[in-house]
């Protein structure tokens, strides 16, 4: 007999606690101190900085706070009123927003200061005009470019290999040019803070994003067996997406290993995000951060529970990079394809349906985002794939984070209509 | 027929049949390297001993299949061209180099890597991904240097030579006169009293990645020494500047409406001729130097040095109005525009922005109200 869980986890209380303590520091030490702050791409060596002990503000992070707090319509417009046009990608653009606003009361937790730097990893073109406005906006704060190498081969299955065999699966000549851009920006970083890198420090931070990636997918198995889920998507990302946040900290690693034995003891109580859980789905692509409220939407009407999205694994399954000799070309290895993991058609789907398979669900739902088209391509072949595998896949199309776009009637509607014609008959 | 009509026709001939001398270069067993954008070293092929042959997108052609597999949000010439390949039009090359310099066609390599899975009776030509980076920095330069070496190595596996440095540096001096003999014509469509339309600047300019160098040369020295006589009307001087322009729909629209377009500002524009590379440097440094930091670019860096060769191009040309268009999907020239528009604003230099504009069926009838406006405007000032 399963029961609903009807409080949060201890281990998502304690998640949230940490990020207000985060904020409250933040606001303390850097708006109030002055102290030195970096802002950086989502996918870049945050770990460089950890080790020097300078707190990172990661673009994907505010982007999703301020369209949680529902303020990227106000922001949006701004952007209009500027002379950007209207189908400018709106993901990465909310943060520098905030800056041209020039009202910090309005912006989440007071609005950023001039950082220490601006960190952009070059994937998209439109990174670096961005970054360059946003770095003049804020009286010229230093900007340094990582650039983007591209991989000449897509060879399969890439989350069997990239853990340990990263040198041929990344291509030598590409670590050799990450490794070197790495350490010029140690260099930088060293120069602007006054600080001294810690190698020694940073191989212990190396050692422990991999052990919390263990615990990441040491949940992942818990969550992918266990039927019914013991925890609704939602309350995942908080635990996860806290720990990416803070990878190679002990916290991250003590906190996902509560997160892992809370867990374990639910399944061992019959605990389940919905008692009556007949359809497990995949939210396939990036999260609806403004309404994520919508994940919970069809689990009493059909029992139909998400149960991953790609930020569920891919701490466990992405970010692990295990070496023996050369800490900063794992590094390296760690973002240096990343993105193009979780985007490019051949990875995509590859990952994708092993998921599917490991957290034996019946569907899927992609999100092809409108305004930020890099989410969007390859999403029609993965689409296919998911199909060619067996998998129904209902593509949803919308804003990541414009809750103007968003018509939630029609979209649960939409949803109601695949699992009723597509999912429920095959059960 | 003049001189100057023979020689301009024939440029004409080889914009509107781009890929002739290509075919005819194959026919006769030699081998052929096709090329996207403005980013792929011509000379690395050239010295290769193979012909170089720039691709472009026909916003007429549509491919069901590309459809199928390639989302809507891609640059419409880049599911154009994605068509064009599944369907085989790109039958009369040997290798095809896709630079990486501009996102979506790196997305396009990656989908053309993943088709096969999907259309295993499509024959696809060879591909070569050239991971062209430019941020302006010496660990950068290195990498490039050794992406082009590779891409010779590739070049070499074709079979006519390998490339040497004696051969570079030759070849290094012959795309160099194009961009020399370029920069003279140029006063054909940027003088004061401009000899030729915009329309013909274009086919002029895109005619050096498809003609046989002698001949390219050739018609062009002609059409410089015996140019037609420039017309008496005193029509608007425009720029257009945005998209890239692979077809000349939209400056012959300008132009119908009474606009002379002298000066095109994307990357099949004036910048492609503009930089010579050095040719007292040694060979690959320079090449890399080049290609890395001085030719037009989606992403070249910082923006104050694009935005200086677009102003100086204003004045060189005297603009007295520029014309931004951007593709339906654009994501970059975007970011670039307020800056832009403030920069003329300035200088009391109108615009006119076209956002969003569809490849394969813009709105013609608003684009011509739209510019037809903006030409009065300029005109009565």
């Amino acid at each position: 007999m399963n029961t609903i869980a009807t409080d949060k986890m201890a281990a998502t209380i304690s998640a949230q606690a940490h990020q207000k303590e985060g904020q409250a520091r933040f606001r303390n030490d850097i708006i109030e101190g002055g102290g030195d702050y970096v802002i950086a791409d989502a996918v870049s060596p945050h770990e460089i900085f950890h080790t020097l002990d300078i707190p990172v503000i990661s673009l994907a992070w505010y982007s999703a706070v301020i369209s949680a707090k529902q303020l990227s319509p106000y922001y949006f417009d701004l952007m209009d009123r500027l002379g950007y046009h209207d189908g400018l990608p709106r993901y990465g653009s909310l943060p520098f927003m905030t800056t041209l606003a020039g009202e910090p009361e309005r912006a989440p937790y007071g609005g950023l200061p001039k950082p220490l730097m601006i960190l952009e990893r070059l994937r998209g073109d439109f990174g670096q005009k961005i970054g360059e406005q946003w770095a003049r906006a804020f009286g010229h704060a230093p900007t340094f470019l990582l650039d983007s190498s591209s991989s000449t081969r897509l060879e399969p299955n890439w989350h069997d290999r990239n853990q340990h065999d990263w040198e041929h699966l990344y291509e030598t000549h590409r670590l050799d040019f990450q490794v070197e851009q790495l350490r010029n920006l140690i260099v930088t970083a060293e120069t602007l803070s006054h600080r001294a890198f810690d190698m020694e420090a940073f191989v212990r931070v190396m050692h422990r994003v991999n052990a919390a990636g263990e615990l990441a997918a040491r949940a992942k198995a818990i969550i992918g067996r266990a039927r019914p889920a013991p925890i609704a998507l939602p309350e995942q990302l908080t635990n996860i997406m806290a720990a990416t946040w803070s990878r190679g900290s002990e916290w991250s690693v003590d906190h996902l290993r509560n997160y892992c034995e809370e867990l374990e003891a639910r399944v061992a109580k019959g605990v389940a995000a919905c008692a009556n859980e007949r359809i497990r789905l995949l939210w396939v692509n990036n999260g609806l951060w403004f309404n994520t409220g919508f994940y919970r939407a069809f689990e009493e009407k059909y029992g139909a529970v998400f149960v991953w999205s790609m930020y569920s694994n891919f701490f466990s399954d992405g970010y692990r990079k295990y070496f023996t000799d050369d800490p900063l070309r794992a590094l390296a290895a760690r973002h240096i394809s990343m993105n193009e993991q979780l985007h490019l058609p051949g990875w995509m789907a590859d990952w994708i349906i092993q998921q599917a398979r490991d957290y034996q669900t019946d569907a899927a739902v992609m999100l092809v985002p409108i305004g930020d088209r890099m989410a969007s391509f390859g999403t029609k072949l993965c689409a296919l794939a998911l199909e060619k595998a067996g998998i129904p896949t209902l593509t949803l199309t919308a804003s990541m984070v414009d809750a103007r776009l968003w018509d939630n009637d029609a979209m649960i509607r939409r949803v109601e209509q695949f699992l009723e014609q597509r999912v429920v008959p095959s059960l | 027929m003049s001189e100057a009509n023979s020689a301009l026709e024939r440029l004409r001939a080889a914009y509107a049949d781009p890929y002739a001398a290509a075919r005819a270069h194959r026919a006769s067993g030699g081998k052929v390297v096709g090329y996207f954008l403005n980013s792929v070293p011509e000379e690395l092929i050239v010295a290769a001993g193979c012909f170089p042959v720039r691709l472009r997108g026909e916003h007429d052609q549509q491919s069901p299949l590309a459809e199928r597999y390639m989302e809507e949000y891609m640059d419409g010439e880049v599911r154009s061209i994605f068509g064009a390949l599944l369907d085989e039009r790109f039958d009369f090359v040997d290798l095809i180099v896709i630079p990486r310099n501009s996102e979506v066609y790196l997305q396009l390599y990656y989908f053309l890597l993943e088709i096969p899975k999907w259309e295993p009776n499509v024959r696809l030509p060879a591909l070569h991904l050239f991971d062209l980076l430019q941020t302006p920095n010496s660990t950068t330069l290195k990498y490039v240097t050794g992406r082009l070496h590779k891409l010779a190595d590739r070049l070499h596996e074709l079979g006519p030579s390998r490339v040497t440095d004696e051969s570079l540096s030759k070849a290094i001096t012959q795309v160099n006169s194009k961009r020399a003999l370029l920069q003279n014509a140029a006063m054909l469509w940027q003088s004061p009293a401009p000899m030729i339309s915009g329309t013909d600047a274009l086919a002029i300019i895109s005619a050096a990645s498809f003609m046989k160098h002698d001949e390219f040369v050739a018609s062009l020295r002609s059409l410089i020494a015996s140019p037609p006589q420039s017309t008496r009307d005193r029509k608007p001087r425009l720029m257009l500047k945005g998209s890239p322009q692979p077809d000349a729909r939209l400056t012959a629209l300008i132009e119908r409406v009474g606009g002379a377009i002298v000066a095109h500002d994307h990357l099949w524009g004036d910048r492609t001729y503009e930089s010579p590379i050095p040719e007292r440097s040694e060979p690959w440094t320079a090449l890399a130097r080049h290609y890395a930091l001085d030719i037009a670019s989606p992403r070249e860096y910082p923006q104050a040095k694009a935005d200086d060769h677009f102003l100086r191009l204003v004045e060189r040309a005297q603009v007295e109005g520029v014309i931004f268009v951007h593709d339906e999907w654009d994501d970059t020239l975007g970011w670039e525009y307020p800056d832009q528009k403030k920069a003329l604003d300035a200088r009391g230099i109108p615009s006119l922005f076209l956002k969003r504009q569809p490849y394969f069926t813009p709105d013609e009838t608003a684009q011509t109200a739209l510019v037809q406006s903006f030409v009065q405007r300029v005109s009565q000032r």
